[in-house]
């Protein structure tokens, strides 16, 4: 079933909605919500929060691409569900490391940036990325994929993800570093 | 809450247009050849047509030969696969040209130059007073591509193919681990079998196999291959060969930069032909793909090398009628293309025949193409300073797709309205 479809069926309140979204995106659900949270049940708990959380959502809602909405939604539910929890179960560890990695950039300073508006500098910093550095570091950090998935993913080497994001860190930190003083 | 925890939290906020489409198999360049390319390796093949022949009902790629080549001989009663209320056009079975991409950005090359992007294509071997060029189903398409085609679906085949896979490799499976992944159906939680991973070792090395469930199967070598001098080439391509399955492979290079003017390079082989049509289908959907690492001192060695299931997902439909690359190029002047590409991205002015640096004759057989069927796929220079935020000096060109088979034979040509999500 098409996106559009799909969404339509939320906004007539059909429980096909529910269906079909667990359907078409039930797996790829999963998949985000293992990466935070590495137990199955968890990951199955949080994905079927997912349902009832769109369900709300749409409408007013209405999602143009509705892949890149439940990521959304399940990662934001896996994250909270794994800082409520403040576990580290197998798999969860993949966060720790991600935020191990993003503490070179921006260190672990509590509540450093303020009323920045963290969004709108890191879309501004997205935008400015190249696509493949971008999707790379989105990866790693928005999904949590591990380097050899990335790497597997795209085609390309390991040791070219390790390098692409060791990189895009640094312009981080340079970027984050200047948004400062610019203030 | 701590700096990096607010900036993984902050990342879930953006806006969804910078989000990785982790569905988008076919956006990446290893999945779009996954999804396409790949070897037929001599000692795979008979189970590999084995496995595929169960899943798909018995139908086989009939291919390309010298005594079916692709002037019409042996188009004489195409095969619609069966299908009731397929109209027809000369006994042809309409076919449509589209352009399905689950990825968010749009398909671009940036470069110095337009002769860096040079991809070793073979077509220009083809006569170009060709009229006639073969159309495929692809027996591979599923409108699920976000989950990959299923052409392993037991752990058993899975194992059989990585088996022979790293015999070829003169090596032997020394244990073999099932990689699944959760998935729910109609509201209940299976593991779905999404490859099988085999360490293997020999006297010369040892290799990671990985044989996935849409078909690819990789081997990761260790040591790596020196890849640079034309000895170290021959050397390493006769250590593959039999993995592969080419008697007679050509390497065929292509490139292009990131923003910073950074150079990937896409290493792929094929089985050379003496029919330059089979040689193109033999480029596009049946060539493996070699990835590279920096080797000792300043060479590179190939570290992985992936092969697909080729032209196995192929069942051959007619030969068609085709426009020229002139009748193409004017249809691209006419707007009657497919593309990613917005429309802001070129000039005012439009696309306009001095911005046409560069065409070539492709077949497009991913998971998300119906038909593995011709396409002229033109590089139109973009506007000059797209984007912002290159290094001076590099130029971008986007990718537009003129269907190469004749109007009357497809049933529809749906043409990007330049928008862009």
């Amino acid at each position: 079933m098409e996106d559009a479809e799909i969404v339509a069926l939320y906004w007539e309140r059909s429980e096909e909605a529910v269906a079909a979204s667990m359907e078409k995106y039930g797996g790829y659900c999963a998949v985000i919500a293992r990466n935070i949270l590495g137990s199955g049940e968890d990951a199955e708990e949080c994905v079927n929060d997912v349902w009832l959380r769109v369900w709300n959502a749409i409408p007013p809602d209405r999602p143009k691409k509705l892949s890149a909405y439940f990521g959304v939604v399940v990662r934001n539910l896996a994250l909270d569900r794994r800082r409520t929890q403040r576990t580290e179960k197998a798999g969860g560890g993949a966060v720790s490391l991600c935020l191990d990695e993003l503490a070179e950039a921006v260190g672990e300073e509590e509540e450093a940036f303020g009323a920045v508006d963290l969004k709108d500098a890191l879309e501004r910093f997205l935008g400015s990325l190249g696509a493949r550095p971008r999707e790379i570091f989105m990866r790693r950090y928005w999904a949590f994929q591990e380097e050899r998935d990335i790497a597997r993913a795209m085609g390309i080497t390991a040791g070219g993800v390790r390098l692409s994001l060791s990189r895009t860190r640094k312009q981080l930190k340079q970027y984050l570093t200047g948004e400062d003083e610019e203030r | 809450m701590k700096a990096n925890e607010q900036l993984l939290y902050a990342l879930g906020t953006v806006d969804l247009r910078y989000m990785p489409d982790l569905t988008a198999k076919e956006r990446s360049p290893f999945l779009r050849w996954a999804a396409a390319a790949g070897g037929i390796c001599a000692a795979l093949l008979i189970a590999v047509l084995a496995v595929h022949q169960t899943r798909i009902g018995g139908n086989s790629a009939e291919l390309l030969t010298p005594d079916n080549p692709a002037d019409g001989v042996g188009c004489e009663q195409p095969d619609t696969g069966g299908r009731v209320g397929v109209e027809t056009v000369d006994g042809l079975p309409k076919i449509t040209a589209s352009l399905t991409t689950g990825g968010m950005g749009f398909e671009g090359l940036m470069a110095y130059s337009v002769d860096e992007l040079e991809n070793g294509n073979p077509w220009r071997e083809i006569p170009s007073d060709t009229a006639v060029l073969p159309v495929y189903e692809n027996l591979l398409y599923t409108d699920r591509w976000e989950e990959g085609a299923d052409y392993y679906t037991a752990e058993e085949d899975m194992r059989r193919v990585a088996e022979e896979a790293a015999q070829s490799l003169g090596m032997e499976v020394l244990s073999t681990k099932a990689d699944t992944i959760g998935e729910i159906r109609d509201t209940v939680q299976t593991e779905r079998l999404t490859s099988l991973t085999a360490e293997c070792a020999g006297e010369t090395g040892s290799a990671t196999i990985r044989v996935s469930r849409t078909g690819t199967v990789s081997a990761e070598m260790s040591p790596s291959l020196p890849f640079d001098t034309e000895e170290e080439r021959t050397a390493a391509l006769d250590i593959l060969s039999t993995f592969l399955g080419y008697r007679d492979a050509v390497i065929a290079e292509s490139g292009d930069r990131d923003i910073y003017g950074e150079l990937y390079t896409t290493v792929k082989v094929y089985e050379d032909s003496d029919d330059p049509v089979r040689k193109l289908l033999n480029y596009c959907a049946a060539s493996s793909r070699l990835a590279r690492v920096p080797g000792e001192g300043d060479g590179t060695d190939v570290h992985i090398v992936w092969k697909g299931p080729g032209l196995d997902g192929l069942n051959f439909l007619g030969g068609y009628p085709v426009v020229s690359e002139d009748e193409a190029r004017a249809m691209l002047l006419r707007g009657e293309y497919l593309t990613t590409v917005p429309a802001d991205t070129l000039p005012e002015s439009g696309i306009t025949g001095d911005r046409i640096d560069r065409v070539e004759l492709v077949y497009r057989c991913s998971l998300r193409d119906e038909y593995a069927e011709p396409y002229y796929r033109f590089f139109v220079r973009l506007r000059e300073g797209f984007p912002a935020s290159a290094v001076e000096g590099l130029l971008n060109w986007g990718i537009y797709y003129v269907p190469a088979v004749r109007v009357e034979y497809l049933a529809e040509i749906p043409v990007w309205d330049g928008s862009f999500n």
